[in-house]
This record gives C-alpha cells, structure tokens and sequence, in this order.
C-alpha cells in the first residue's frame, strides 16, 4: 500500500475515480475539487489499473520537500 | 529608484492578497500583527502557528516590502522544515480558492519534477490569477530544486552584499535545458544575511529576529515586488497582467542590466516605461542595479 496523487484529466471526474479507489481496496486522503487530485492510499498491485482509466492523466507517489534556507 | 519611491506614489501592495507556502506565520511577532488574513495547516498533526521559524522569517520580508498587502499563510512545511507533494496540492488548492494574487513558495526539492503532478499544478494556478515565486534552490553550480527547474516558472537565485552571485544559488540548466534562474535577489551569501522576523516558537533559534542566508529569502523579495507591481498594473489598467508577461519583464530586466535600464529611465515621461523601469528595478534588486552602475 502507497500514498498516490492522481490527477484526472478533469475534476468532473474526481468522484470516478473516487469510487474506483474504493473498489480496488484503497482508501481517499485528500481531494481536490480545484485541479481534478485525489491523493490516496492504493494496493501498488493496483496502481495500474487506476493508472489505465481514460480519464487519469497522471498518478504519481510523493516526495519530500524542504525550506530553502542554508 | 527603489521600494521606497514606489510607497510614496501610493504602491504599497494594498489590496493585493500574498500567499506563503512554507512552515506557518507567527502571527502575534511585532513585524506581522494584524496583517496575517488567513492561517491554514495541511497537517493533521500540526496547527497553523509556525514551529520552525522559516514561514515567519519569509512573512517578515514581504510583510517588510509590501507593507499593505494582506497575507494568507499556509502551512505545508511541519515542525522540521519538511514537506510532500502531497502537502503542496493541498497549498495550491487554498491559494486558488482564497483567490490569492501572488504565492511565495521558498522551498524545493532535489528530484526531477519536469514531468510532474507540480508542472500541472503550475499551469492551473497561473490560469487562475494566482502567480507561483519559487526559490531556485543552494545546490550551487549545475543543479536545480523542483519546482524552480520548471522551465515556465518565476525562479529567483540569491546575490551577495558585494553584488556577486552567492555561490550557493542553484544556477544551470532546468527542464528542457532552459538556463535557471531567471532574475535575482539580495537573499545573502558569504559575508552576509538577511534579518527579518523570527519565531520564538523556535526550538532551536528563538528569538524575535534572525540572520538566515539562502534563496528562500531572496524570492519574498520579488514576491513583494510581485504584489505592488500587480497593484500598480490594476490601478493603471484595471486589469491583472498575466504570468508570462511578468516573467518575461523579469527575464529581460536581468539580462539586459543598467543599457535598458537607463533607456527606461530616461522615458519616464510615459507612465507605462516608468512601471516597466520600477519592476525593472524591483525586480534585479538593487544590488544588481548597483553591481551595473558601478
């Protein structure tokens, strides 16, 4: 189980894709409605085929950032 | 020319709302009473005060320059300084829905982010009204933070007291081999440091100010500049310029040193030159400006 940012290719599709974490065994962390990302939790087993719908633009795992500060 | 010909003509960032996207503001600090408008936190774990002191010392700088703009702080940076992808959409989404005009984002991350979820999020915000300022990074010679490589962004490096370019300052080619940074800033370097205001919610450096070095504190400079030059173009044509546009201005500015600058100076009779020439100005910082007239 990872933490992914998907990106659709419109927020109209944001509870699709929703619903379809759901069914795969994942679990929604965050959504936003504004850009069309709904961070979850899914099986990496099952990132593909989250990653195959025709409305994904983009699914993505995370990584740090940090202060730009010496 | 500097900030302070821009203030007595009446440009002091009024009515232009800045978004920080960094660790949270210290509210209650003598600098930034009463100008923090909104104060959110992307952690479940943590408020929205600032434990770290960075988010505070940045607010400091733009709170400095742009004295009547209102500021909207949203923690996506915790306690240590850290931060995630995840974290940043979650800022994004705020800054748009706040209608935020210009967001400081003094941050980055070592990875190659060319083909990223934050190339998109960009492109959306800019559509949106909202400008991104990124830091570009103290890598040093030939290596660029994330977001800041982002060919299409505003990237601000850092120069020292004496003019120079910090050393630290991330320069060389970001994604698509475009050349980073695209203008500069006094953010320190060597012998010298930026004081602004400080947290002492800090456990390591408390205190009410602090001397910190680095390109995040050259970027809330030209945020600031950002904000009264937006100000200044709404009052002028009723109307927010575009992203492009201003990084181009900035782009321009810097490569073309004192010659364009001393061109627009001479035709200030035209309102329109004297706005280019004071975010001209605003924008390569004055060290740059004293660096050429030197």
């Amino acid at each position: 189980m990872g933490a992914y940012s998907i990106y659709v290719t419109n927020p109209v599709y944001v509870n699709d894709i929703v619903r379809d974490v759901e069914a795969v065994g994942g679990r929604v962390i965050t959504v936003s409605t504004t850009f069309g990302i709904v961070v979850a939790e899914i099986p990496d087993s099952m990132v593909g085929r989250i990653a195959a719908k025709r409305y994904v633009r983009m699914v993505e795992k995370s990584y740090p950032f940090e202060v730009t500060t010496r | 020319m500097g900030f302070t010909k821009l203030y007595e003509v009446g440009i002091t960032g009024k009515g232009i709302r800045v978004g920080i996207m960094d660790s949270g503001v210290y509210a209650e600090h003598p600098w930034l009473k009463g100008r923090v408008v909104v104060a959110r936190s992307a952690f479940d774990y943590e408020d929205e005060k600032d434990y770290f002191g960075h988010g505070t010392h940045v607010a400091g700088i733009i709170a400095k320059l742009a004295p009547d703009a209102s500021l909207y702080s949203y923690k996506i940076l915790d306690s240590k300084g850290g931060g995630d992808l995840f974290t940043l959409i979650k800022g994004f989404d705020w800054a748009v829905n706040d209608r935020v005009n210009v967001v400081n984002l003094s941050l980055g991350s070592p990875v190659n982010c060319c083909f990223s979820t934050i190339r998109l999020l960009h492109d959306s915000s800019k559509e949106m009204g909202v400008f991104p300022i990124y830091a570009v990074g103290n890598f040093g010679e030939g290596r660029v933070a994330c977001p800041a490589m982002i060919e299409d962004t505003i990237a601000v490096g850092s120069v020292d007291v004496d003019c120079s370019i910090a050393d630290f300052t991330s320069r060389g080619p970001g994604c698509f081999f475009y050349r980073r940074p695209d203008t500069y800033a006094f953010g320190g370097g060597s012998k010298s440091c930026v004081i602004s205001a400080w947290t002492p919610l800090s456990k390591t450096r408390p205190g009410m100010y602090a001397c910190v070095r680095g390109t995040s504190q050259a970027a809330p400079q030209v945020t600031a500049a950002t904000a009264l030059f937006i100000q200044a173009y709404r009052e002028r044509f009723g109307v927010d310029p575009k992203y492009d546009d201003l990084k181009r201005i900035a782009e321009v500015a810097t490569r073309d040193n004192v010659l364009r600058v001393d061109e627009m100076e001479r035709a200030v009779i035209n309102p329109i030159a004297q706005l280019l020439l004071s975010l001209a100005l605003l924008l390569v910082g004055e060290a740059v400006w004293r660096l050429r007239t030197r």
